[in-house]
Parts: structure tokens; C-alpha cells; sequence
């Protein structure tokens, strides 16, 4: 079984990492093409793990990502499938991109070049590589020129020529080239190894001002991030973007989330609602993302027998939407704490946990809340005691409530209903002072 | 509606059948007296509801207790935006709520309350949303009143008395008075397929 390599060709790669705003004539950002190529490796990972995106000399003018599909064709039910999966993958990330698929690396990127149909076997690859024009291969300028110099204009012709003719007017090379070419020799690369953590950091051009900017390119990143942790099979539950400023500290946003995800929308959503909440301290030179612990989220399963583990979903992603805007604390569920004083029988808690009040004991609730055998409390509660200026009108009571005495905040108090006009009120008399406080509210 | 009569409108092109309103859904409020009074018998669902009430500590929080009793029970998620007051989480649990269905939120600012109430709205997976918004334009009120119509949730949100007289998108319109020291007095300021009306409810057994 001979292997069968598929190369990615980003012949507009150099262009493509600049802003939308770049020319032919803009530098090329040498760093931002190696990110960008970072990305779709990443991204790449998840049809193969054998892959290199290594050029060999000379240094190619076309950035290429070769993948073997041999081992993965059965996985993915065919070449079909793997490159329709593949095509909508680059789709996601936006760089323009040729597909060629050879028994050899580089034959496929012959094949991507010369937009050739797929190549299974050797054979179907020398009936190609016939007629494809010599100024296709990989070779420097100068043999180029010598090759058309000869007359040699098809790769068929160059291949006919005796090996050791070439390499005498050539040098080892291109002989070497060729044999890797036709398979003839072995063409060992450095294979890309998927990153443990997760670092993407994306220049600007100018500076950005405002977080509504940062945005648009957001998207980008947070796309490869999401080719990335479905490459790694994994999810986050956390991560962050640090913000670089020309004349300010750098600055960090942590985003987290209930559950595990690598819904590159729903990362979106989050970041949205975040900015909302964030002042840029000076404009941006440059950002990066990056996570560095994974989690495997819940796959979705059985959803049409189970339409209440979507809910959960939603109500998860509302959860983390609420949080990312309004900060966490904002967001929570109120517990019952074990405590005599009423501003202290209460806790808060993340959403839909339950407080385990008397649990440490192992009795159960009624026996230590002291609330629960006692007359009723009010619906609203103040918790910090708001001292009043006169006696209240009692209704009911007084209603005895001691305890703190083991944390130092003593408190003996004679609760009372009282009548305000309308409303009725939850006061209480300190014994020790004598002074009336307002504590609740019969709403 | 007799069936050869009803065979007889259906036949007629320029009859339309209005059976609509009948069929809006609602929460019964768990005060018999005034489920007879609203359509449908109760809280409209998937629609806004609107309580005005000139002091508070008159028992117009408790009037929703009969629902999140309900609800939580049910399992659905009820949440509480911006309330003027801690729920006291003790007394909630005692009247049978559910603590953890219950989910309040604290917003900084008046924008971020109405917002989030707007979100939760939009979540199939919560039952009612309950907001205490300072000030709240025609606008806001739109979208809430267009959320709770996409999400089949009852929103309700208790306002400032002075805000009685403007326009509003509600369904339901209720100004909460005091009746004694012991009732409120409920009175339907506008219903969506209702008429107006005034009813008292005996609230006392909720306050003390």
C-alpha cells in the first residue's frame, strides 16, 4: 500500500494575513504568515496526524500543508467525504487554497498547481506529470531557465533525461528532487506536532481603538482556535485574550464558561458581551489568544430523545452570556445558611446549586435552619439592618432570635411585625441598646 | 357552537371565525379571584405583564409566589432581575420555592437590567422572568413584550406608579393597592382580550 499525500496550496497566503486594506506592494509579514500557517496545521490536524507545512530548499514561493490521507481514508468513508470535510474546513478559516493528491509530496503539489484531478497510484502520477509544464517543478530559477533554454518544456521530457546527466549539469539537487518527485527516493520531512497549549497572537497594521474593531478579526482567531480544539478532540472551559498596547501595560480578559466548549460562536458571543464591560486603557497593537487547559465537552448525544439536555445547553450558554457582561457575582442562586441572624441564614450560590445546610452533621434541614420551625420571614430582606429613628407600631411579636456569640457579633433581638400605613415591616429591638432596626419587608 | 352552524360560518367567505383570543395561554395566578378575572385564567404566557403598585411591604411580591411555587416544582427556571430587595432566601423555601430554579441577577445599571431580562427571556429552559426596572421606554417593553412571544415565557415586571398613564405594549396592565391591612386590591388597567375590572384577594395568610 503506497502512501497517498494531499497538499494545500496558499499561493495568496502572503497577502491574505495582511489587512483587508493591503496591495501587492505591502511588505509581507513574515511572522503573521508563520501564525496563519500555525492555524491551519492546527486545523489540518484533524484529517491526518502526519503532516508538514516544511518547504525544502530553495524557498518556495508558495506556503504548502501536506498531509498523508492514505491511513484516513477508511475513517473518513472515502476521498469524497475527506475532502468535502477538508474544502469546508478552509472554508471556515477564509484562505484561498489549490488541492492536489499524489503518492508523493511533492507530485501533489504538481497536481495542485497544474489543477489536476487526484492521483492514487504512481502510474496515474507519470501520466500526469507527461504533460504538466516543466515550469512547474520545484527547482530554482536559474535550472528553470536552463531546462527551457534545452527545449525541455514538459516534466515528461525532464524525467526522460539519464540521472546522471542531470545531476552533471545540474548537481545532486535537482536529481534529488526528481527521485523524491517519482517517489523513486524517500522524502523524510519534520512532521508538525500539535501545541500542548494554545497561543495565537495576530498583529495589527495601525492601532485599534475601539473593542468594536477588535472584533472583525476576532472571528478569525476564534475559528482556528475551534479547527484547533476539534483537531485535539478537545473543548476549554476558560481562556484568554491579552490586549497590547504601544503606551499602556498589557492587559488580560479571562473568559470562562460553565461547561466545556469549542463553539467558536458561542466564544464570540462571549467576548462581545465582555467588551461591552471594558475600556481600552490606550489603543491596541497587537492581541493573542490562548488556553492552556483542555476539557472534553459534553458531546451532544441523543438529543431527540433527551430535548431537555438541550435546554440545559441553553440555559448553560445564558449562564455564561449573563456572566460575561455582567460580571460574575451578579449572576446567582440564594442558599440557606445555618445561622440565627437573619443576615446571616442566607448565602449565595452559584446558579442551581443547592445549599447544604446541616449536611456536615447529617441531619436534616428543619433540624438545624433555625427559620424552618419558626414563625414566618418576610419575602424581602435587608441584609445590612437599617436603623430606625422612632419606635415603630408593633402588630405581632416579640419574636426572640440570640446567636453570634461565637463569632463575636453578639445579637439579642426582639423581632416585631410592624405597621407602616400600607406596608408591613420586619423590625427588631437590640436588647442590649434598645435601638429599633428595619429588617425586612412583607412585600 | 352548534355543528350545522358552525358548518354554515365556515361556508361563509365574508365570516371570520374569532377564536384566537380563547386560546391564549396563560399561568393560572393561584388566587381563584383573579384567575376568573383574566383571559384564559391567569398570567398570560408568552406575553408581558405589567403590576404598578404605589408602596411596597403590601404583599405585591407575594402575589407571584403561587407561580414560583409552581414553576420551580415543575422544574422550569424563574428568574428575578434587578428585585428592589434581597429575596429572603429562607422564606422563599419555606412558601415551597424551588432555591435552586431560582436565579437572581444584580445588574450596575438600568440598560444592563432590562437586557438581561431580554436574554432570559429568550431561554426555553426558563419558566418566568420577573424584572424591577427603574425606568423602562416603550422600546424596551417592545422587545420584552416580542421575546415573551418568541419564547412562550410569562414575563412580568413590576413598575413605578407614575408610569401607569404612558402607552404600553403589555397584554396586561395591573395597578396592586392596599385593601386594609389584610387585602390587596387588584385592578386590570388594560387586557389583552379581557375588559377592566377590580378585584380584592385576601392576602392576608402570606403576611404574617
Amino acid at each position: 500500500m503506497h502512501p497517498l499525500w494531499l497538499a494545500i496550496r496558499l499561493p495568496r497566503l502572503p497577502l491574505e494575513v495582511l489587512s483587508p486594506s493591503a496591495t501587492e506592494d505591502t511588505p509581507r509579514s513574515l511572522r503573521a504568515e508563520r501564525e496563519a500557517l500555525k492555524a491551519l496545521c492546527a486545523a489540518a490536524y484533524q484529517f491526518s496526524s502526519t503532516l508538514t507545512a516544511q518547504p525544502r530548499a530553495p524557498e518556495p514561493r508558495i506556503h504548502t500543508i501536506w498531509l498523508e490521507i492514505g491511513a484516513s481514508l477508511r475513517l473518513f468513508k472515502g476521498l469524497d467525504a475527506l475532502l468535502a470535510e477538508l474544502q469546508a474546513s478552509l472554508a471556515r478559516l477564509g484562505y484561498s487554497h489549490a488541492l492536489g493528491i499524489a503518492p508523493t509530496l511533492e507530485g501533489a503539489s504538481i497536481v495542485a498547481d497544474a489543477g489536476l484531478p487526484p492521483c492514487r497510484t504512481p502510474d496515474e502520477l507519470f501520466a500526469a506529470l507527461k504533460t504538466a509544464p516543466a515550469a512547474l517543478l520545484a527547482l530554482p530559477e536559474n535550472v528553470l531557465a536552463a531546462l527551457e533554454g534545452s527545449g525541455l518544456t514538459r516534466i515528461g521530457q525532464v524525467l526522460e533525461l539519464p540521472l546522471d546527466a542531470v545531476a552533471m549539469r545540474f548537481g545532486y539537487a535537482v536529481t534529488d528532487y526528481l527521485g523524491r518527485l517519482t517517489g523513486r527516493l524517500a522524502d523524510p520531512r519534520r512532521w508538525y506536532r500539535l501545541p500542548e497549549r494554545y497561543r495565537r497572537r495576530f498583529e495589527f497594521d495601525g492601532e485599534i481603538e475601539s473593542t468594536e474593531t477588535l472584533l472583525f478579526p476576532l472571528r478569525r482567531l476564534l475559528v482556528e482556535f475551534q479547527e484547533y480544539l476539534v483537531a485535539r478532540d478537545t473543548g476549554v472551559q476558560e481562556f484568554r485574550l491579552e490586549l497590547e498596547h504601544e503606551a499602556a501595560p498589557p492587559g488580560m480578559l479571562v473568559i470562562g464558561m460553565g461547561s466545556a466548549s469549542r463553539d467558536a460562536a458561542h466564544f464570540q458571543v462571549l467576548l462581545r458581551e465582555r467588551f461591552e464591560r471594558v475600556e481600552l486603557p490606550a489603543p491596541v497593537r497587537a492581541m493573542t489568544l490562548a488556553a492552556d487547559r483542555f476539557l472534553s465537552p459534553r458531546v451532544r448525544q441523543l438529543d431527540f430523545l433527551n430535548p431537555r439536555g438541550s435546554e440545559d445547553e441553553e440555559w448553560g450558554a445564558l449562564l455564561d452570556r449573563l456572566r460575561a457582561r455582567l460580571g460574575h457575582e451578579t449572576v446567582r442562586s440564594l442558599g440557606l445558611a445555618a445561622d440565627y441572624r437573619p443576615e446571616k441564614s442566607w448565602c449565595a450560590l452559584p446558579p442551581g446549586a443547592i445549599s447544604l445546610v446541616g449536611a456536615p452533621h447529617g441531619r436534616d434541614r428543619s433540624a438545624t435552619t433555625p427559620g424552618a420551625a419558626d414563625p414566618r420571614r418576610p419575602l424581602w430582606l435587608l441584609p445590612e439592618p437599617r436603623p430606625l429613628d422612632q419606635m415603630p407600631h408593633c402588630v405581632t411579636g416579640p419574636e426572640r432570635v440570640e446567636g453570634g456569640w461565637w463569632d463575636g457579633l453578639d445579637a439579642t433581638r426582639d423581632y416585631y411585625v410592624a405597621q407602616s400605613g400600607a406596608a408591613r415591616l420586619w423590625v427588631y429591638r437590640e436588647r442590649g441598646s434598645g435601638h429599633w432596626f428595619l429588617q425586612g419587608l412583607w412585600s | 357552537m352548534h355543528a350545522a352552524v358552525a358548518e354554515l360560518v365556515r361556508n361563509q367567505p365574508g365570516v371570520w371565525l374569532g377564536s384566537g383570543f380563547a386560546e391564549t395561554r396563560t399561568e393560572a395566578t393561584g388566587w381563584p379571584a383573579l384567575d376568573r378575572m383574566l383571559p384564559g385564567g391567569g398570567w398570560p404566557a408568552g406575553a408581558l405583564t405589567e403590576l404598578y403598585c404605589p408602596v411596597e411591604g403590601i404583599g405585591e411580591f407575594s402575589l407571584l409566589l403561587p407561580l414560583l411555587v409552581r414553576l420551580t416544582g415543575a422544574g422550569k427556571r424563574v428568574v428575578l432581575v434587578s428585585p428592589p430587595h434581597l429575596p429572603y432566601s429562607q422564606a422563599l423555601s419555606e412558601r415551597g420555592v424551588k432555591l435552586d430554579k431560582l436565579v437572581l441577577l444584580s445588574p450596575q445599571s438600568g440598560r444592563d437590567t432590562l437586557w438581561a431580562a431580554e436574554q432570559t427571556l429568550r431561554c426555553a429552559a426558563v419558566g418566568l422572568v420577573v424584572a424591577w426596572p427603574q425606568r423602562a421606554h416603550d422600546r424596551e417593553l417592545r422587545r420584552l413584550q416580542l421575546a415573551a412571544e418568541t419564547s412562550g415565557a410569562a414575563m412580568i415586571v413590576y413598575r413605578p406608579l407614575r408610569e401607569a398613564r404612558t402607552f404600553s405594549p403589555a397584554a396586561l396592565r395591573v395597578l396592586v393597592r392596599p385593601c386594609g391591612t389584610s387585602s390587596l386590591e387588584l385592578e386590570v388597567l388594560k387586557s389583552r382580550g379581557g375588559h377592566a375590572g377590580i378585584t380584592k384577594l385576601r392576602t392576608a395568610a402570606e403576611r404574617a
